[in-house]
């Protein structure tokens, strides 16, 4: 049955998607399940800038006109989303659905009514922030609303390499030159120790790793002959080093891609490729603006305001997010640096907000 | 050997190289735990620990095995190797120490003995939050003699290590960084107690101090007494330093809420005319 589209606003999806084909075939076969009472309802959850809006653009092509499709990218208040919802076919595929909340005191209402929505007879195929789910998980009963919860998986160097190739206008040249010289796993770097006792402060050589330099080397060590067979080329080298820094995001390892190789001409070597490393040191206020940032990927100042109930600081901690380069603020909205996801998140795990 | 010549012998050992060796020994004792207390303790509040699953109470947590290590290993050198005690003259100094435990060093033997069991058994750790002795707070420091805590008004409390064999010790996190947090509110009778156990729900799981895992859920209720409701909201904080920004949190942002609904607080002494 055709239904009526609410297209809230599209953004531009890359019409090739690589290392979620088993997904998209999962998907398929739950859709077209004869047996609605076989049926239940999907969420697809994963971290920001994993591909999901993409793979969800997928699934909704592959619907073709059977479905409802409902693409969120700002919180929801507007009455159009719930009329769409009322009219749908069979078939919804809602994505972004952790805006659908705030945290807030009143801020569940729509992710209720909503919820009560997707427990009728319909098939719901929805998409959902990792950390939003995980906080959500346990104030609604999510998973029984949707039983079956496919987690996107991490992208690997070729899948990695696959995307990156069918996006670059220009032809790549990878230094082939390049000697296999040993790489400097470890270097020093200083640490301020406060000695509030003495009123002075110490500063201590104190080692940093580079986990891949160090893999590298343990290999060399341990398997000397198969480290000589994996003397790949130099490209390889570079994807994985790309696939090790971004943790097999898409989004993270194309922003750290854009960010390290030259749109000019010139020859790509593996060191060229560097780790994104944030400095991050934030009040427990900051924290969780940044934590609440990490859950709903795009926010407006205004709409952070009306969550956190302390308006004064928010500017004040927005700026000071700003000027580290952990978050972008781009017509009038906020989102986190792609290139930052990873360093947030363990920064925020340190803290205990997620 | 006579006692009486034991006892000679051991006066003769003591004299100002033995008793200045021993201070020596003491001094370093002391400086050893106060150099590993005040690195274990800057270590504890390193952010990364949580990263790797631990938390700043399970570093703490060594903080009293070192302490009493030290000290009993300057004790047993000063005895067995300055002193250069044989065991039968061990066994004379155990007896006058086993005297001067009789006439007036039993208190503080206890107040020992105590801080080993605790170090032992483990009733509460440093960072712990704990009731004993009638004072509620954190575990600053567990000594050779007393357990510190600081309560909740920065007052610091010495409680002798021997209050554990007599006196009940409430823990409320027992070496977890997360504690329950018990809030009641009390409100008029006849408002909505259904809506203010919702907005106190919402107020409980939206704070930025509160904690939500299988572990950890949370829980509304209420209970009904002649002159008011009381609605009471039990949730995990994240860290219990937070248990008063939490529990004002979630108070501040809930009574905010209750006047927006109507829902008001008790008059107190005022029943209810049953209507005919």
């Amino acid at each position: 049955m055709a239904s009526p589209q609410c297209i809230i606003k599209e953004t531009d999806h890359s019409s090739e998607i690589f290392g979620f084909e088993e997904i998209l075939n999962s998907i398929e076969a739950a859709i077209e399940e004869p047996d609605s009472d076989r049926r239940s309802n999907i969420a697809i959850i994963a971290e920001p800038f994993s591909g999901r809006s993409e793979l969800f653009h997928k699934i909704s092509l592959m619907c073709g006109e059977r479905e409802t499709k409902i693409l969120l990218n700002r919180l929801v208040n507007d009455e159009n989303f719930w009329n769409v919802l009322e009219k749908s076919g069979d078939l919804v595929l809602v994505d972004n659905c952790h805006l659908l909340y705030s945290q807030k005191i009143g801020g569940f209402e729509r992710l209720d009514r909503f919820l009560n929505a997707a427990s009728s007879e319909k098939l719901f195929i929805t998409t959902w922030n990792q950390f939003s789910w995980n906080y959500l998980r346990f104030v609604f009963p999510l998973e029984r609303v949707f039983p079956v919860r496919i987690e996107l998986p991490k992208l690997g160097a070729a899948e990695l390499e696959k995307m990156i190739m069918a996006t670059c206008e220009r032809e790549l040249t990878f230094d082939e030159e390049v000697a296999p010289k040993k790489k400097e796993w470890m270097e020093l770097s200083e640490f301020s120790v406060d000695l509030g006792l003495f009123k002075r402060t110490l500063k201590l050589p104190v080692p940093r790793i580079d986990y891949f330099g160090l893999e590298s080397r343990i290999k060399e060590k341990v398997w000397p002959s198969k480290q000589k067979t994996e003397e790949a080329s130099v490209e390889d080298k570079v994807f994985q080093r790309l696939r090790d820094y971004s943790d097999g995001n898409p989004g993270v390892a194309k922003a750290i891609w854009n960010k390290n190789v030259p749109e000019a001409e010139g020859v790509i070597k593996p060191e060229v490729i560097i780790k994104p490393q944030y400095k991050i040191d934030l009040s427990y206020d900051q924290a969780f603006l940044l934590y609440l940032l990490l859950c709903m990927e795009t926010v407006s100042i205004d709409e952070l305001k009306d969550i956190v109930d302390s308006s004064s600081d928010v500017n004040r901690f927005v700026r000071e997010l700003e000027r580290t380069d952990l978050i972008l603020f781009e017509n009038g909205l906020l989102s986190l640096m792609p290139e930052a996801l990873h360093s947030i998140e363990s920064y925020l795990k340190s803290v205990r907000l997620v | 050997m006579a006692d009486g010549d034991l006892v000679s012998e051991l006066v003769q050992s003591i004299n100002a190289s033995t008793v200045l060796s021993s201070l020596a020994l003491i001094l370093l004792a002391y400086a050893a735990s106060s150099i590993s207390t005040y690195v274990l303790t800057r270590l504890s509040e390193w952010r990364l620990l949580n990263v790797f699953g631990l938390n700043r109470i399970t570093v703490k947590m060594v903080i009293p095995l070192l302490k009493f290590a030290f000290y009993f290993g300057a004790i047993y050198y000063i005895l067995a190797e300055i002193f250069n005690l044989a065991s039968d003259q061990l066994i004379l100094f155990s007896g006058l120490l086993g005297a001067g435990i009789g006439f007036g060093l039993k208190d503080l033997f206890a107040d020992v003995v105590g801080g080993l069991l605790v170090i032992l058994e483990r009733p509460y750790q440093i960072g712990d939050k704990i009731t004993m002795g009638g004072y509620y707070g954190e575990i600053k420091d567990i000594g050779l003699r007393s357990t510190r805590l600081v309560t909740p008004d920065d007052t610091l409390v010495s409680v002798p290590n021997s209050s554990v064999f007599q006196n009940p010790v409430a823990n409320v996190n027992a070496g977890n960084l997360e504690m329950l947090v018990v809030i009641d509110l009390f409100i008029d009778p006849r408002c909505d107690a259904t809506l203010a156990m919702n907005i106190l729900k919402e107020a409980l799981v939206t704070s930025k101090y509160i904690r939500l895992s299988e572990k950890h859920p949370y829980v509304i209720l209420m209970k009904d007494y002649p002159f008011y409701k009381r609605v009471r909201a039990k949730g995990y904080v994240n860290d219990l330093r937070y248990e008063f920004p939490f529990e004002t949190d979630v108070t501040r942002r809930a009574w905010k809420e209750f006047r927006l609904a109507g829902i008001r607080p008790p008059r107190m002494g005022v029943i209810e005319e049953q209507k005919q």
